[in-house]
């Protein structure tokens, strides 16, 4: 029983490393200052949306002891796999970039040193944690480390709420200006809470823990209490923000103005807690995105996989992480704005949303994977509402990119 | 095979139609444009005049405000010049591109006394930054009235 409420780092991990990191503190802080407390709904459909996913990946797992990518695999065979793989890994790398811009922006936010500096160190940081830490050392140090993120929670208390307003949030609205912005920040947040390498991630990490059938309860409780976190600190920084940028009229187009967030209620603490934080998030999804590749490639392609085995006995599960890390400092380093980086990478991962979620609706009802733990009603009603959304979403990203990105 | 194609076809056709309308329903006429413009003044002002009260709150580090009001000049001149080419009412226009030029300038003073250390001169310059702000807000708001 300790071993399972020990598991609940793994929720908590995929948590911070995939919920509170530069996208959803970006696209937070950018939908609290141009629309105060209007866009909260966003971010609690995207967790529901969430919490299912993650769910039905932990419990495949536990059924099947495959992973999401290997169940892929399995059912669909290597020629349909090859089309997630290609699509996701292009749009991660992305995502990949735009966390390691995060984390070096706040090296730059407590050095003086700009970002572009900081890009590659960061990435040789996270290779190096890799390399030489098992996941059991990454699901204990990310939690610890990343509960300095409260803080958002605690900047958002010591500002006086409107908690009638925060709860009218929580209703769909339509926008009473700015429609075009309004719509490209709800697509951005969907696709900042419904990251598919949360799914990958968690599934893995679930097979990497031995999980079997007697986890599916507590899967429930990690997936549910572990989401619940990320959304409440998500929730925190858009909170934040309505009530510190709204009302000046100042709309966040770079992380030097997202840093000022929590300095009102803490001083130059909140300075700095934000670079820390804002490091942390960034590290932990970094982490994250880093090995969800590597495991998604290497159990998509027969190779062997484990963060938990020894380097030289995974090789070439290493050189796919070695590879991706290597790679993604570079559009930093060339001077591409880490906001901007961030913003596309949230709208092309929600564009290629029904690529990683159709195939979910096939294998949580197929018994030869998940034998009597099949999705019920509300489950696959969820899935298929999910479909519908992510195909709407893949449609209108781009336009929207285009027309209210700015 | 030729049937699956064809549906192919039809899906992609009716994807791109479903996105051009998005498109062509989502754009701006010339005065929300402007409005637009002055909103982004707006920001810009109120974002440099929050980083020159922190600073003389000593809540941000010397560093963090030079480089960020640094990089507020540049993104404001940046602005000013995709206004200055832009599809708007002339008058609007000659509006939009002095509350640009003159957020710059005001951005401009306040990083040079950060550079000097100078807090007194400093609060007199946020000052003006607010004015900047309140009267793009207004600006915008009369365009919206109209």
């Amino acid at each position: 029983m300790k071993q399972k409420i020990l598991q609940l780092t793994l929720g908590v991990v995929t948590s911070i490393g995939g919920f509170l990191e530069v996208g959803s503190i970006a696209t937070s802080a950018q939908a609290g200052a141009s629309f105060a407390y209007q866009l909260i709904w966003p971010v609690v459909l995207g967790t529901i949306v969430l919490i299912f996913l993650v769910e039905m990946s932990g419990r495949l797992a536990a059924a099947s002891k495959l992973t999401v990518s290997g169940a892929m695999r399995d059912r669909f065979g290597f020629d349909y796999f090859v089309v997630p793989l290609v699509t996701l890994s292009v749009v991660i790398y992305l995502v990949l970039a735009a966390e390691v811009g995060g984390a070096a922006f706040a090296l730059q936010l407590v050095t003086g040193i700009s970002y572009r500096w900081w890009a590659v160190p960061v990435a040789l940081l996270v290779w190096l944690i890799l390399w030489a830490g098992p996941f059991s050392a990454v699901e204990r140090w990310v939690p610890l480390v990343g509960l300095v993120t409260v803080v958002f929670l605690v900047g958002a208390l010591e500002l006086n709420l409107d908690w009638g307003a925060l709860a009218h949030g929580l209703i769909p609205t339509m926008p009473s200006h700015d429609g075009l912005h309004y719509w490209f920040l709800v697509v951005n947040i969907l696709g900042a809470t419904i990251a598919p390498y949360l799914m990958y991630f968690y599934s893995s990490g679930a097979v990497e823990g031995k999980w079997d059938e007697s986890y599916i309860g507590i899967n429930r409780v990690i997936a549910t209490i572990g989401m619940s976190f990320g959304a409440l600190l998500a929730v925190a920084v858009l909170v934040v923000c309505a009530r510190v940028f709204e009302p000046a009229g100042m709309r966040m187009e770079g992380y030097d103005q997202i840093a000022l967030m929590l300095t009102g209620a803490l001083g130059s603490w909140g300075f700095y807690l934000f670079a820390a934080s804002l490091f942390v998030g960034c590290l932990g999804a970094c982490l994250e995105i880093a090995l969800a590749v590597a495991y998604m490639t290497a159990q998509g392609l027969g190779w062997r996989w484990g963060q938990d085995e020894e380097p030289r006995k995974v090789p070439r599960f290493v050189l796919v992480y070695t590879v991706l890390l290597a790679l993604a400092p570079w559009l930093i380093v060339l001077g591409v704005s880490p906001l901007q980086v961030t913003s596309m990478s949230m709208a092309l991962t929600a564009a290629t949303l029904p690529v990683a979620i159709i195939p979910f609706i096939v294998l949580m009802n197929d018994p030869v994977y998940v034998g009597k733990h099949t999705n019920g009603w509300i489950g696959n009603c969820v899935v298929l509402f999910t479909i519908v959304m992510a195909c709407i979403l893949a449609v209108v990203t781009i336009p929207l990119q285009l027309l209210g990105g700015g | 095979m030729r049937r699956g194609r064809h549906r192919g076809v039809g899906r992609g056709g009716m994807a791109a139609v479903l996105a051009a309308l998005v498109a062509a329903g989502c754009s701006r006429s010339p005065r929300e444009q402007a409005r637009m413009e002055l909103l982004s003044v707006r920001s810009w002002a109120a974002s440099a005049q929050m980083v020159g009260e922190r600073w003389m709150e000593r809540a941000v580090p010397d560093r963090y405000a030079k480089r960020a009001l640094a990089s507020f000049v540049k993104k404001i001149e940046s602005e000013r010049s995709k206004a200055s080419a832009a599809d708007l009412p002339a008058r609007a226009k000659a509006h939009i591109v002095a509350a640009f030029d003159s957020t710059a300038r005001a951005t401009d003073s306040l990083l040079r006394v950060v550079e000097r250390g100078d807090r007194a001169a400093a609060a007199h310059i946020t000052a003006r930054l607010a004015a900047r702000a309140r009267d793009a807000h207004s600006m915008s708001e009369r365009l919206r009235a109209k």
